[in-house]
């Protein structure tokens, strides 16, 4: 099909230009307003605040904790937890006590009020996803969730859509399942 | 279509009286799939096409603007410190147990709240089956109509205030009396003491009659142990149980293991009944009976036992002669006799058995005198009855004690009465005068989870907690003990009875020697073990306690609970005497134009204590198919009589108490006798304020017995008055086809693959057939172990996240229970016999649902699951349509949500989180438990190795007290799934479509001879 460009001014049709151009940026205004309401949660770059502005960067990357120091259900439940505050204090309890992030952390500590952080990876409530046989599987954290030892701040890495889940199974040796079932309860 | 094969005649089945008097396919319910049709609705509403599209085109463009909402922000709140046993994702099981039948129960808890109780199957008694209403249970926790906090003057107040003010009522020199339930635990018995009080017990389906037959023959008020397994005959006079009676689990696992097709012979079950029962329906021979005839019948038994043991019997005259008593009763003569005769052919190993609660009538007790002569003069007593050893501690209430409480509260020497557990102004008969001597009574504690008729009346109201928040301990059985474990703190401010009984005492002057209610049942556990002289030391004996959920000190005093033989008791002849002589004065019950009504506990809901349970009230009846209501039931020909049909509204009346009921017309009722359910009209919650009539003013005291069965009941229809009944039993209907397959003990010994007809030798496929190299799912229901009792359906509601739906919808045909218990009746309206058979999703190898889905979502997978993906569903209902077995459900609403997409606090803490909450115009049905599958692959997986029977059981299957339901790999010959594909009794339904169920059913057998075999008899 060939694209055909009509002049507003041809035939005699005489058409007011400011209105088109009003239009026009209406138009592109309203786009651009609902990729920006939509933009939380929607696919990849996804990176909300956190209360605390953890860094995975400093933790994963140089300071090299492994993954597993944390999140430590990770390999015996479909679950990965966020740590719970003891497992912060474990080291902030001396180390860079005077930050005002780790008194923010210290503090609920000794209320005992969680933090309450933001979700990056979200998946639909129908989606059941297993951490532990990934793991056993030897796939690697950073398959799914980039390299999260360079975030400063953690964003979703990666789509999270089915086909990008089921083209990964299916590339596997041997294949990963791809039953409904596998995922779908 | 090949030409059809076949062995026999099929027998003719019918679901309903419907179906009954008009041939299949003509009655609305099987008409269409479903029985409310769109198309008939928008009618109604005076919707025509051009408007259907113009709403149409705005639904459309409302619902893609609706699509693009913003996803909500999820947030994470992981815990301060996390308790060292919570994984987030990994379930975590504990054992604890019923306060009020004592059963073991394993409770599985999900980041710490309950979301599963099923009963302990290592428990010595009951095993795992703890009925609907153990299922239930959950359910109640997250009620949002429990009593939230402390009540005091009607005001909801602080526990500190409540117990500072409870100061003056429970202070010395107060006169304080507790009236309660039966109350085994020994730890609320030991805190009771502490209080100079007296204690009533008192139970809404009460054993009374039996103890005091007890207590007349063998001069001791005992409740027995029954031993079902191992009587080879049973003749019950109106005992219903595997209904409702004492422990009807155990007795359903005990009763199904003698009629094993491994062991040698098979038992047989004679059930006379007045009303129609679970047990009635389970019976070898059932036959209608009046109450009145109770002790007639029972007496003609024994005077005909008598003579064929060669023992004379003084007293037994003439009236009880078989002539007589068949005259009289409209029993045929030959069924008293044979009667007599098969519990003569095996003494020592057979039954007679009396006293259901529902047809209690004031000589209860006479006919217990009766019933237990027999026992005793064939040896039954003593290895059938343990009335020695292992002896109940359930249901030791009795009206004696509220007559004797009354008494007190109208002389003016009780200040201050603490009720616990019952609501003695709904349960009580009116005739007790409880409510006029309460005036008399100047502080009333009202302690219970509802704000029911007699929290309404105390002043005192305190709230407690649910027996899952608690801790506690049970004692059901001699020597039988089991810790109650909390598995969540309390979900409102609430406080266990023990816990407010330990705080009290400490008000009451003496200061209590334990904190709180851990230490209390830690302290008597030591007890326990002391008592037992249980070895080693005390720490051990209680972790061992709480992990394996019980202790049996029966081991520790050199008995065993489960064989060895038991002590039989002397009769005293005096007992039999006083039965003769009260049958020889007998209140006539049949008159002229009147009714005899009885008001029968129902399997669900029993005593109503649980009715604001939703789920309870959706459970179709076992017998009626009744959900949301109690009806009047009224034989065929009474009904006709009478010119009512189903839903038709009469009134019910006599000289005590009037009530007004739908007619429900129940097949295998006397034309004299009507029933009635108890439990409904309560009040103290939004769902039981609003559901059924009470018919409890029609119990009375006679002769200090609560009798159940009320006489000369007038019924006069409401002309005019009349709805449709939400009953289930024509929905889903099968059409007349053939489903179930049943035979008799003799024949099976002939040939055991017979009563399965075959419709078709070969069937040609179309399609090309799966491929399982893994695991390749299937179930195995055998009809011989099934009783029918429906606990299974509430298994799978709470597994799955089932919604309820509520009274209109279920009239519209659209309950949404995964798997349902269909009920056929054979044989003639007046006495049919029955069959039932549980139907849940078959999984075929070659779906109908899965070949008409437009969207692929419904799909068969490579274990042989017909996956359901609910994300995928545009709801066309096409599959629906097209399954023969009507096993799929529709969400037409929100049923999951019902408030705009949301559900009240606390009930989303109830749901599965491994279970997809559905939501509106998704299609739904069995998924075998995928989930469970699931997590079971994933330990098979974690360990290397190929899952077996012991790693997975379905909802249902973990919920059968007889273990009728068997699942698992098709593909591991050893598997019990696989083996029984093998059994000659193997079937599958609807084998002529030659869509290859996963599902397969083992023939029901019957321990009738030919003769016995009515109705529809073409296939001899």
């Amino acid at each position: 099909m060939k694209w055909v460009i009509v002049s507003v001014e041809d035939k005699g049709h005489k058409v007011d230009r400011k209105f088109i151009v009003v239009m026009v940026l209406a138009s592109v205004l309203t786009v651009a307003a609902f990729v920006v309401y939509l933009y939380p949660g929607r696919g990849v770059g996804y990176a909300p605040s956190q209360p605390i502005p953890f860094s995975h960067k400093l933790h994963a990357g140089e300071r090299k904790i492994d993954c597993k120091y944390c999140h430590t259900s990770v390999g015996r439940s479909a679950h990965s937890n966020v740590p719970s505050l003891n497992v912060c204090m474990n080291c902030h309890q001396h180390v860079k006590k005077d930050s005002p992030h780790i008194k923010k952390l210290t503090d609920a500590y000794n209320k005992g009020e969680p933090i309450q952080w933001v979700n990056v990876y979200v998946l639909p409530d129908f989606v059941y996803f297993n951490h532990e046989r990934h793991v056993a599987r030897g796939v690697s954290c950073a398959k799914c969730h980039g390299n999260v030892q360079e975030m400063e701040k953690v964003y979703q890495a990666n789509t999270l859509s089915m086909g990008w889940c089921v083209n990964c199974h299916r590339e596997q040796k041997p294949p990963a399942p791809i039953e409904c079932s596998t995922c779908h309860r | 279509m090949q030409e059809q094969k076949q062995n026999t005649a099929p027998k003719k089945y019918w679901l309903s009286l419907n179906e009954y008097k008009t041939p299949a396919l003509s009655n609305a319910h099987t008409k269409g799939e479903f029985l409310e049709l769109p198309e008939k609705m928008a009618d109604e509403l005076g919707v025509n096409r051009r408007n259907f599209l113009k709403l149409m085109g705005a639904t459309t463009v409302l619902g893609s603007l609706a699509g693009c909402t913003r996803r909500p922000v999820q947030k994470i709140v992981p815990y301060v410190n996390k308790p060292e046993e919570i994984t987030p994702g990994v379930p975590n099981y504990y054992s604890s147990a019923d306060p009020i039948t004592g059963q073991g129960l394993i409770v599985t808890t999900r980041e710490g709240r309950p979301i599963k109780v099923d009963g302990n199957p290592e428990f010595p008694e009951g095993g795992k089956g703890i009925g609907l209403t153990g299922q239930a249970t959950i359910l109640d926790l997250y009620d949002p109509d429990r009593l939230r906090m402390p009540k005091f003057k009607g005001e909801n107040v602080p526990w500190e205030i409540f117990d500072r003010e409870i100061k003056g009522a429970l202070d010395e020199g107060q006169e304080i009396a507790f009236l309660t339930r039966t109350t085994h635990s020994p730890s609320i018995k030991r805190v009771m003491e502490r209080f100079r009080a007296s204690h009533y017990q008192f139970d809404p389906l009460g054993m009374e009659h039996m103890h005091r037959g007890q207590q007349e023959s063998y001069g001791r008020a005992v409740l027995p142990r029954y031993r079902f397994d191992r009587a080879k005959v049973i003749i019950s006079i109106d005992a219903d149980f595997l209904d409702t009676m004492i422990t009807p689990e155990e007795f359903s696992r005990q009763f199904i293991s003698t009629r094993s097709l491994d062991g040698d012979g098979y038992s047989k079950l004679f059930m006379f009944e007045s009303a129609m029962t679970l047990t009635g329906m389970n019976a070898d021979k059932r036959v209608s009976i009046h109450p009145e005839d109770h002790l007639h019948l029972a007496l003609a038994i024994a005077k005909e036992v008598s003579r064929l043991i060669d023992r004379n019997i003084d007293g037994l005259g003439e009236s009880f002669s078989i002539a007589n008593v068949a005259k009289r009763s409209e029993v045929e003569e030959d069924l008293i006799k044979e009667a007599a005769q098969q519990l003569v052919r095996n003494p020592g190993q057979s039954l007679l058995m009396a006293g259901g609660v529902g047809a209690k009538t004031e000589y209860a007790v006479a006919v217990q005198n009766v019933v237990n002569f027999v026992n005793s003069a064939l040896g039954n007593e003593g290895t059938v009855i343990d009335g020695k050893e292992m002896t109940s501690n359930l249901y030791q209430g009795s009206v004696e004690q509220v007559e004797r409480l009354v008494t007190a509260m109208n002389a003016g020497s009780i200040d201050t009465l603490v009720v616990h557990g019952v609501d003695p102004l709904y349960d009580l008969p009116s005739s007790l005068g409880f409510e006029e001597a309460l005036r008399k009574v100047k502080n009333l504690v009202f302690v219970g989870t509802y704000f029911n008729k007699t929290a309404r009346k105390a002043q005192y109201v305190a709230a407690e907690s649910h027996a899952l928040e608690s801790w506690g301990d049970v004692n059901p059985s001699n020597y039988l003990y089991a810790i109650v474990q909390p598995t969540i703190s309390p979900v409102w401010n609430t406080r266990s009875f023990l816990d407010s009984l330990i705080v009290w005492t400490g008000i009451a002057g003496n200061s209590p020697p334990e904190e709180n209610s851990y230490e209390m049942v830690r302290n008597t556990w030591r007890r326990v073990k002391d008592e037992a002289s249980a070895p080693g030391d005390f720490e051990d004996f209680w972790v061992k306690g709480l992990h394996e959920g019980f202790f049996d000190g029966a081991k520790n005093q050199n008995k065993d609970r489960n064989s060895g033989l038991i002590k039989a008791r002397n009769f005293s002849s005096g007992a039999l005497k006083r039965a003769v002589s009260t049958a020889g004065s007998l209140r006539p019950y049949r008159a002229e134009g009147t009714y005899t009504l009885l008001v029968k506990p129902s399997i669900a809901l029993r005593d109503g204590t649980q009715s604001n349970n939703a789920h309870l009230q959706e459970i179709p009846d076992p017998v009626t198919k009744m959900t949301w209501e109690n009806t009047v039931s009224l034989s065929p020909k009474t009904a006709e009589a009478l010119n009512v049909k189903d839903g038709d509204f009469v009134n019910l009346k006599n000289s005590n108490a009037a009530i007004e009921l739908p007619v429900y017309v129940q097949p295998g009722l006397r034309s004299d006798i009507i029933v009635t359910n108890m439990g409904y009209g309560r009040v103290g919650g939004r769902i039981t304020d609003e559901i059924g009539g009470s018919a409890q003013s029609f119990l009375n005291t006679i002769d200090r017995i609560v009798t159940h069965v009320a006489s000369g009941v007038k019924i006069t229809p409401v002309v005019g008055k009349s709805r449709a009944l939400a009953n289930t039993q024509e929905h889903h209907a099968t059409e007349g086809r053939d489903v179930s397959f049943e035979t008799s003990y003799e024949e099976y010994l002939n040939a055991p693959e017979s009563g399965i007809v075959h419709h078709l030798k070969e069937i040609t496929n179309l399609w090309n057939g799966h491929e399982y190299k893994g695991y390749r799912w299937g179930m195995v229901i055998d009809l011989n172990k099934c009783t029918g009792c429906t606990s299974c359906v509430m298994a799978c509601n709470v597994e799955n996240n089932i919604p309820v739906v509520g009274r209109d919808e279920v009239v519209r045909g659209r309950e949404m229970h995964w798997i349902r218990i269909d009920r056929y009746y054979r044989g003639d309206a007046e006495n049919p016999e029955v069959i039932n058979h549980p139907m849940v999703c078959q999984h075929c190898e070659d779906a109908p649902c899965e070949t008409v889905c437009p969207v692929l979502a419904t799909v068969h997978n490579d274990e042989g699951l017909n996956q359901m993906v609910y994300n995928r569903c545009v709801g066309t209902r096409y599959c629906a349509n097209n399954c023969p077995y009507k096993v799929r459900r529709f969400n037409f609403y929100e049923y999951n949500q019902p408030m705009n997409g949301k559900m009240e606090y606390p009930i989303p803490l109830s749901k599965n989180p491994e279970v997809t909450i559905r939501s509106r115009g998704v299609m739904e049905k069995c998924s075998f438990c995928t989930q469970r599958i699931e997590y079971a692959k994933n330990i098979g997986k974690r360990e290397g190795r190929r899952i077996g029977d012991n790693d997975l059981q379905t909802a249902c299957q973990a919920a059968c007290p007889t273990d009728a339901i068997m699942f698992g790999d098709m593909n591991n010959g050893s598997s019990m799934v696989a083996q029984q594909g093998k059994n000659p009794r193997s079937f599958v339904v609807l084998e002529e479509l030659g869509i290859k169920p996963s599902v397969s059913y083992l023939t029901k057998i019957w321990n009738r001879t030919p003769s016995e075999e009515h109705g529809d008899s073409s296939h001899h």
